[in-house]
């Protein structure tokens, strides 16, 4: 009788996972919560979870979908539990006031005056344009992974694009 | 300055992420750190159960249940099956001598619930059968299973749906092919009746849309209140029950080809020590509504993970030796999702010293849905099925006689059952009921 070695395969695979998708889980997670330090617990956090819940994976969906959705609610408990703000929509108009039309120009482009207005955004458009365009995933799996519908994606595309103008100074 | 179209915020956004991307790097410190954590955790766990178990209350209420149970442990240990394992493969695959031997004895024992089944869609049946090699293993081992400190009160069945199924009928709008979020046990139908099924419905075992195909008329619902006699809570996931519909009026075990058997989750809700909660299960193939009067419900609940605080059900051997297991992909569904209809054989050799009817033993097929899960886990498809001999092949193996017998069953719908790992047991029937 051959012995299996359960606990070592579980664990295993979560080294493989870990392997693969860490730094796509921390980027998530900091991508939710702003806080490179918070990102690096609620990471590890996350992948204990992940190992926890192993046994109910059921391949609806990818590994990286479930792990990400796991991160991303994980996330999200994290900010209703800090009771952490939300900046307003409104005070993203602080990205771009105090300097004039010519230096705003030319500073829109400059990666920590665009990253800061990316972080400005509120969670529900940062969140996805993270998963949009930090992890390039489809929308349709987005849409999926934070439990949306692929409309609603899209439109939180749209109006996180929107905002994101507006802070760059690129309306007219 | 003029607006920009999306293609240039999108490039600037991901010039953005990309550029910070990089300085957010999961690092192998912490993945070690995760695994320590782990590690704390099981440490941690072993130790509450240690406390639990050493307190004067603890220990009284486990006498309580060691009683209520005794009898069924006693019957489970003597519980006899032979297994079979069977690492299925696709045709072309390299088996590179990968013989599989059964790790019976370290699988969490267990059995849960999946949906299988057979539909109302019309099989399409292939000219050409697809046939699957597949290297095989006997099982000479015992498997551990624990008992559960469930007891089920006021047990019975009445006609209709449960309110879950109701719903979820409603909202399937009542076509053959539903959308299910029950996880239920799966069963082997009768083999007389050519089709096997699906789990049917339960109350909270929901852990994701799953497709199913609907057999049959839901003819009716086990009700329940599982109440834990532990003095720990219990979470219903953790918990893998074995129903059975029995004909007969004495005795817990599905004893003949006319009761029927279900692999069936536990609620997804935790149960509190010494409390209960409300379970049903609607069967989905079921016998007919007509011989509810004289039919009886029996359950078993044990931990899909093997707890030492607790009774084990060790899972001997039948003296069968299995060979040359077969599985065939004998038809499927024409309409999405693709359901596979197949016929598993394997061929038998009694190596006791008296004779044996196969059909006195039940078979317990799982399909691992990854690799290397626990049979017992929610990672597993798992089927009850009654042993038919093969046409011209016979019933009973007299002592060194062979056989071969088959199993029919449908596959889960939009799953392509080939290419899932096999595990098959061989239950005496009339030690099965605990």
């Amino acid at each position: 009788m051959a012995v299996r070695p359960d606990d070592d395969a579980r664990l295993s695979l979560l080294r493989e996972l870990m392997d693969a998708y860490g730094h796509d889980v921390l980027r998530v997670v900091y991508g939710v919560v702003r806080d490179k330090h918070a990102a690096e617990d609620l990471s590890q956090e996350v992948f204990v979870k992940v190992y926890d819940h192993l046994s109910e994976f059921r391949q609806e969906s990818s590994y990286k979908t479930w792990i990400l959705k796991i991160a991303v609610n994980r996330a999200r408990d994290y900010l209703r539990s800090a009771a952490r703000r939300t900046v307003p929509v409104d005070d993203l108009s602080y990205v771009a006031d105090g300097v004039s039309a010519e230096q705003a120009a030319l500073k829109q482009f400059e990666r920590d005056h665009l990253w800061e207005s990316v972080l400005a955004l509120p969670d529900l458009y940062r969140e996805t344009m993270w998963l949009y365009y930090s992890q390039e995933l489809p929308v349709e799996e987005i849409a999926t992974m934070i439990g949306i519908s692929v409309a609603s994606v899209k439109t939180r595309l749209f109006r996180g694009r929107e905002l994101l103008r507006r802070a760059w100074g690129k309306d007219d | 300055m003029g607006r920009k179209d999306d293609s240039d915020v999108d490039q600037k956004l991901r010039e953005v992420f990309r550029r910070h991307d990089d300085d957010l790097l999961f690092t192998r410190a912490m993945q070690d750190r995760v695994m320590e954590t782990i590690d704390r955790q099981v440490d941690h766990q072993s130790g509450e159960s240690r406390s639990s178990r050493g307190s004067a209350k603890g220990l009284a209420h486990r006498r309580r249940w060691w009683t209520a149970g005794s009898s069924a442990v006693a019957a489970c240990m003597l519980l006899a099956v032979a297994g079979i394992v069977a690492w299925q493969h696709r045709p072309n695959a390299d088996l590179g001598g990968g013989t599989f031997q059964l790790e019976a004895a370290n699988r969490p024992s267990g059995l849960s619930s999946e949906a299988s089944s057979t539909g109302t869609a019309t099989p399409n049946v292939n000219g050409g059968m697809i046939r699957f090699e597949a290297p095989l293993h006997q099982m000479a081992a015992d498997i551990p299973a624990s008992l559960a400190p469930i007891e089920s009160q006021n047990l019975m069945l009445t006609p209709g749906m449960s309110a879950f199924a109701l719903r979820q009928q409603a909202l399937d709008g009542g076509s053959p092919v539903n959308k299910s979020t029950g996880s239920t046990g799966s069963t082997g139908a009768p083999v007389r009746s050519g089709t096997h099924g699906l789990a049917g419905t339960a109350n909270g075992s929901v852990t994701g849309p799953r497709t199913f195909v609907q057999l049959a008329k839901q003819e009716f619902t086990v009700s329940t209140r599982l109440y834990n006699s532990s003095d720990s809570p219990i979470n219903g996931r953790r918990l893998q029950g074995m129903l059975f519909i029995l004909k007969g009026q004495g005795g817990t075990s599905p004893d003949i080809q006319a009761d029927w058997e279900y692999f069936v989750d536990g609620p997804t809700v935790v149960i509190p020590a010494h409390g209960s909660v409300p379970w049903t299960f609607t069967p989905n193939p079921a016998p007919p509504y007509k011989s509810l009067a004289t039919r009886r419900a029996h359950l078993i609940w044990m931990f899909r993970n093997p707890d030492p605080h607790y009774p084990t059900l060790y899972l001997g051997t039948l003296p069968v030796q299995a060979a040359n297991v077969q599985l065939q992909v004998t038809g499927e569904t024409t309409e999405p999702p693709l359901t596979q209809f197949l016929r598993i054989t394997a061929r038998l050799t009694n190596r006791g010293t008296s004779a044996w009817d196969v059909r006195t033993a039940l078979g317990m097929l799982f399909f691992e849905r990854q690799p290397g899960v626990s049979l017992l886990s929610q990672g597993t498809y798992k089927y009850f099925d009654d042993i038919a001999p093969v046409a011209g092949n016979p019933t009973v193996l007299k002592p060194g006689a062979s056989g071969e017998v088959q199993f029919v069953i449908t596959g889960v719908p939009g799953t392509d059952m080939t290419r899932l790992p096999l595990t098959i047991l061989l239950v005496a029937r009339n030690q099965i009921g605990a």
